[in-house]
């Protein structure tokens, strides 16, 4: 299971990080996908 | 205002908070600020709705990454010190509705990546030395947001708490060379009659000396200090067993079973502290499923808990309760 986060500041300066989740196996079809089509990704 | 506050008694640090008097005392369920902001709706802590879970720091926190300077000044024996530290809510799911209980194991797993995250990063920080998670579940515990989520306190100090622990298995180590806890694992696998359920990796009962009539230990059966050190597989394997001992805990009454739920690891403060052994505690409220075990006289004001029952016997009735072990 493949994890991903990304942490933000709020207006007050408070942190909050949100978590993603991707089952290993489409984590990585998804990043050879990436690969092969690269502007594919550009959004 | 927010400070710690020496007890020159205990020798433990006091946090006050006087903030937190105004925290939100169970709004109406459609305004809920754990829920993701609506396209439209008022805005709540959460900005962005598509997300597995999230962490954020608390609005009405104990302990802040810059605190204020404290309201009074010390002295030598009434020492103060600013509340350094971090408070975060960790949200189970974007649902409003539900429990952890109601999770399924891979959500469990989830959680547990997220719990080791955070115990990493929070860990890092500098003025934190001990990072405290833990889940306050129902009303009865004082809880004021039915959102399902947990806590975590990034500490500027050790626990009272986790210190004795870490005294008692430190001796326990230098006298014998073995790990406390491993022993008192190996002390309730003999015995068996404390058991409530087991798997691969982890080992829960009821200990011995336990304080709380439904008071569950879960152990890993190998030596382990924290979070950080599971394997994906012994992840996998705590879920499991929390979804195990969660199901029981609701089934044994058929109702959602408040608790309070505290994990006790290695310290962030850079020492090694190799004697001790993770371990998630439950302190259930119950004491039968219509009378409150209320911390009163002996428990608050003399530390001596009296438990009105045999942990023998309601082992069995959680082994009993669904799904049975």
């Amino acid at each position: 299971m493949k994890m991903t986060k990304e942490t933000i500041v709020k207006e007050d300066g408070r942190l909050l990080t949100y978590y993603w989740f991707a089952d290993s196996e489409a984590a990585e079809d998804a990043s050879c996908e990436a690969e092969t089509h690269p502007e594919d990704t550009s959004e | 205002m927010s400070e710690l506050r020496w007890h020159p008694l205990l020798e433990q640090w006091v946090i006050t908070a006087t903030h937190r008097q105004d925290r939100t005392f169970f709004p109406p369920d459609d305004y809920c600020p754990l829920c993701p902001t609506k396209n439209g709706g008022f805005p709540t802590e959460i900005p962005a709705e598509d997300f597995d879970l999230v962490a954020f720091e608390n609005r009405f926190p104990s302990l802040r990454r810059t605190p204020p300077d404290p309201a009074v000044k010390g002295t030598e024996l009434y020492k103060v010190r600013p509340a350094a530290g971090v408070c975060e809510v960790v949200l189970y799911s974007p649902e409003h509705v539900g429990t952890l209980t109601d999770k399924s194991e891979e959500e469990i797993e989830k959680l547990i990546r997220v719990w080791t995250d955070r115990y990493a990063e929070l860990g890092a920080l500098d003025f934190v030395e001990y990072v405290f998670i833990f889940e306050n579940k129902g009303r009865e515990i004082g809880v004021t947001l039915t959102h399902p989520h947990g806590q975590i306190y990034a500490y500027p100090f050790i626990p009272p708490v986790i210190e004795k622990e870490l005294h008692a298995c430190r001796k326990h180590s230098e006298k014998t060379g073995r790990c406390l806890l491993c022993d008192i694992l190996g002390e309730e696998m003999n015995d068996g009659r404390r058991l409530v359920a087991s798997n691969d990796h982890f080992v829960a009962f009821i200990p011995f000396y336990a304080r709380y009539p439904y008071e569950v230990h879960i152990l890993p059966r190998e030596h382990r200090l924290s979070l950080a050190d599971f394997s994906e597989e012994e992840g996998r394997s705590l879920a499991g067993i929390l979804k195990t001992v969660l199901l029981k805990y609701d089934n044994l009454w058929g109702i959602s079973f408040p608790y309070m739920m505290v994990m006790h690891q290695k310290p962030s403060d850079g020492k090694p502290h190799d004697y001790y052994h993770f371990h998630i505690e439950f302190y259930p409220p119950y004491r039968t499923k219509d009378k409150l075990k209320y911390l009163a006289g002996s428990e608050s004001g003399a530390g001596v808990f009296i438990n009105d029952t045999l942990a023998e016997e309601k082992a069995q009735e959680l082994r009993d309760a669904e799904p049975r072990t």
